[in-house]
């Protein structure tokens, strides 16, 4: 493919599926730094594989390279000091509560980094996107209940993932 | 670690919105990448490497980059064929200070036993400032009189004053924080509207003229416009958006669904004559209300919570002997209250005739400001839940005080656990299975 098709094709994915991508790597970053970082490597996954992205499963490709992304971004922040950052936290009249309750979600995000990419998928879909589990299995390629069955796996394992969490700290 | 709620903090963390800065960086490292495969003449592999090893340095300047993003024009966000963000319309209206805007609503109902039509139209002014003015009319029907509204919202105060000149009458509504925070954007603020949308499957409907200003349109028939989608009939929401300001034009949009008691509702808006960035003066959000005017006070509990809905709901049997059939609108409860206390022959409405025989009705009102402060609690918690979509039902119809065991009232608080208030007003958690056993048990 040429430079010039390739930048056309990689343009039109990046304006279709922009709004999808801000409101799901917000959501499973929630930090502005590890937010920059996951949307660096989502766009590099795209124009890596723009290739590919064309089709019906344009989207599933996406997902992907959104999560890994995710995941990587993660990693790095991970080797770096492993801890959330406190200092961008809008702290209110309630610190300690606040920060109890970032720190929560810090670790659930940080857990699902860790999930395999059909249980990230699942999650993502079901609880970051808030979709039905017709809109699930749909995207999954599978039945209701499937995708039923896809979203209590990827509960439990994030519950084992927070668990080692939890007896690592 | 406490893993048991790792659903609700999944949900609490799909709830939240996407921060303004958040979307300019998203913008801005958007843009920088593509330029990055634009401009240079390097092989390609090197050029995105080099990309990402700058950013890694860039990035640190966040202020730096906020501040690019806000010179930089280009679109990160979704466009349609022609070129609008829908991102890009809300953050537009972010920034307005105070507009005016007026709309014009006819509203049908199929009652079965008294169909009805109304219709209103109405000027505002809102400011993010001072709170809002609506001066409404709505038009009789049958051709006679109009009825003059004016409505003062300020949340600062939690309060919001309706006048009825031609009456001589108003009406000032003390509300609860959450209701007063709910009245800074109105059902009909583009601001929310444009959320909607962007929360709904969406269409561009192109480029066109309104008014001699060149437009983009947009469109929605997802059902998910309205809260309840079981009970939706039809949706069709159209939004047309200045080319060059990037702010709305005109909303039109049409809705029909099946109320409460199951009669086919369709109501037709359309928002028009905007006129944004307006200069306004404090003055023009303090009501004037003449001397000679009288007055009630409405007053909400300071917290609404499910205990409020409770108490709401023994004052209820204890005034009409059972539950009614509906949950009235919260605009309506003093009056309906009332008229269903007539009938009753229970000791506490007998004692309520008696206290409020011969009074006028601004005095009926004022009189009961405070002792029917649970039942405006529960009306408002009924609708707010509503309002978040969380899936509330409520059996008055069928439902009487001594069922313990039947379900009174529902809504969804996870993926699969409700909250249930039963007959006999103890309440629990219980999972979405044995609510819907419970439900298939009550009485048809």
């Amino acid at each position: 493919m040429r430079h010039s098709e390739r930048l056309q094709l990689f343009e039109k994915i990046r304006a279709g599926y922009s709004v999808f991508l801000l409101s799901v790597l917000w959501k499973l970053t929630g930090d502005k730094e590890l937010f920059a970082e996951a949307m660096q490597y989502t766009l590099l996954g795209i124009w890596q594989h723009v290739g590919k992205l064309h089709g019906k499963k344009a989207g599933a490709y996406i997902y992907r390279i959104a999560l890994s992304a995710n995941s990587r971004a993660w990693r790095d922040r991970i080797g770096r000091n492993g801890q959330f950052a406190r200092s961008r936290i809008d702290i209110g009249k309630d610190p300690s509560e606040k920060i109890g309750r970032l720190e929560l979600a810090a670790k659930v995000r940080r857990a699902i980094s860790q999930l395999s990419d059909k249980q990230g998928r699942a999650i993502v879909m079901r609880y970051l996107e808030q979709q039905d589990y017709q809109a699930i299995a749909g995207n999954l390629r599978c039945t209701q209940a499937g995708a039923r069955s896809h979203v209590s796996k990827a509960i439990a394992a994030l519950k084992d993932k927070l668990a080692v969490l939890a007896q690592q700290e | 670690m406490n893993t048991d709620n790792i659903e609700e903090i999944l949900k609490t963390i799909g709830a939240e919105d996407v921060p303004a800065d958040v979307h300019k960086i998203a913008q801005e490292t958007s843009n920088n990448f593509s330029r990055s495969l634009e401009t240079s003449t390097q092989p390609k592999q090197h050029i995105v490497l080099e990309y990402i090893m700058k950013s890694r340095i860039t990035k640190l300047a966040a202020a730096a980059v906020v501040i690019i993003a806000c010179v930089i024009g280009l679109s990160l966000w979704r466009t349609t064929g022609s070129g609008i963000a829908l991102a890009e319309v809300l953050a537009r209206i972010e920034k307005v200070k105070a507009f005016r805007s007026q709309w014009n609503a006819k509203t049908t109902g199929e009652d079965p036993n008294k169909p009805y039509s109304l219709e209103t139209r109405s000027t505002d002014l809102i400011s993010q400032v001072y709170g809002s003015v609506y001066k409404s009319k709505q038009l009789d029907p049958n051709g006679g009189e109009s009825t003059d509204n004016e409505y003062y919202r300020s949340p600062d105060k939690k309060t919001m004053i309706i006048i009825w000149p031609k009456q001589k009458k108003y009406r000032r509504t003390e509300f609860d924080d959450v209701f007063a925070e709910e009245m800074r954007r109105t059902e009909n603020d583009p601001h929310r509207l444009v959320k909607k949308i962007l929360k709904c499957k969406y269409e561009s409907l192109g480029r066109s003229t309104i008014d001699g200003i060149e437009v983009e349109g947009f469109r929605t028939t997802d059902p998910n416009w309205v809260g309840n989608s079981k009970n939706i009939l039809e949706v069709d929401v159209k939004m047309w958006v200045d080319v060059k300001t990037r702010l709305p034009v005109r909303f039109d949009f049409t809705t029909a669904y099946f109320d409460q008691m199951g009669d086919k509702m369709s109501m037709h808006l359309v928002i028009h004559d905007f006129q944004w960035d307006v200069v306004v003066a404090a003055a023009e959000f303090e009501p004037v209300i003449p001397d000679d005017y009288t007055g009630m006070v409405v007053k909400y509990p300071a917290h609404i919570t499910e205990e409020t809905a409770i108490q709401g709901l023994k004052l209820l049997v204890e005034l009409l002997g059972k539950y009614p059939e509906i949950i009235t609108n919260i605009n309506d409860v003093d009056e309906t209250v009332l008229r269903l206390a007539e009938k009753s022959e229970t000791p506490a409405a007998m004692r309520l005739k008696e206290e409020i025989k011969g009074l006028t009705d601004e005095e009926i009102s004022n009189k009961l400001v405070d002792f029917l402060m649970p039942i405006r609690g529960l009306a408002w918690f009924y609708r707010k839940l509503g309002l978040d979509k969380k899936d509330p039902a409520y059996y008055g119809k069928t439902v009487t005080p001594k069922d313990a065991d039947k379900v009174l009232m529902r809504w969804k608080v996870s993926n699969n656990e409700y909250r249930v208030i039963y007959g006999d007003l103890h309440a629990e958690t219980v999972t979405k299975e044995k609510l819907a056993e419970l439900e298939k048990a009550l009485p048809k």
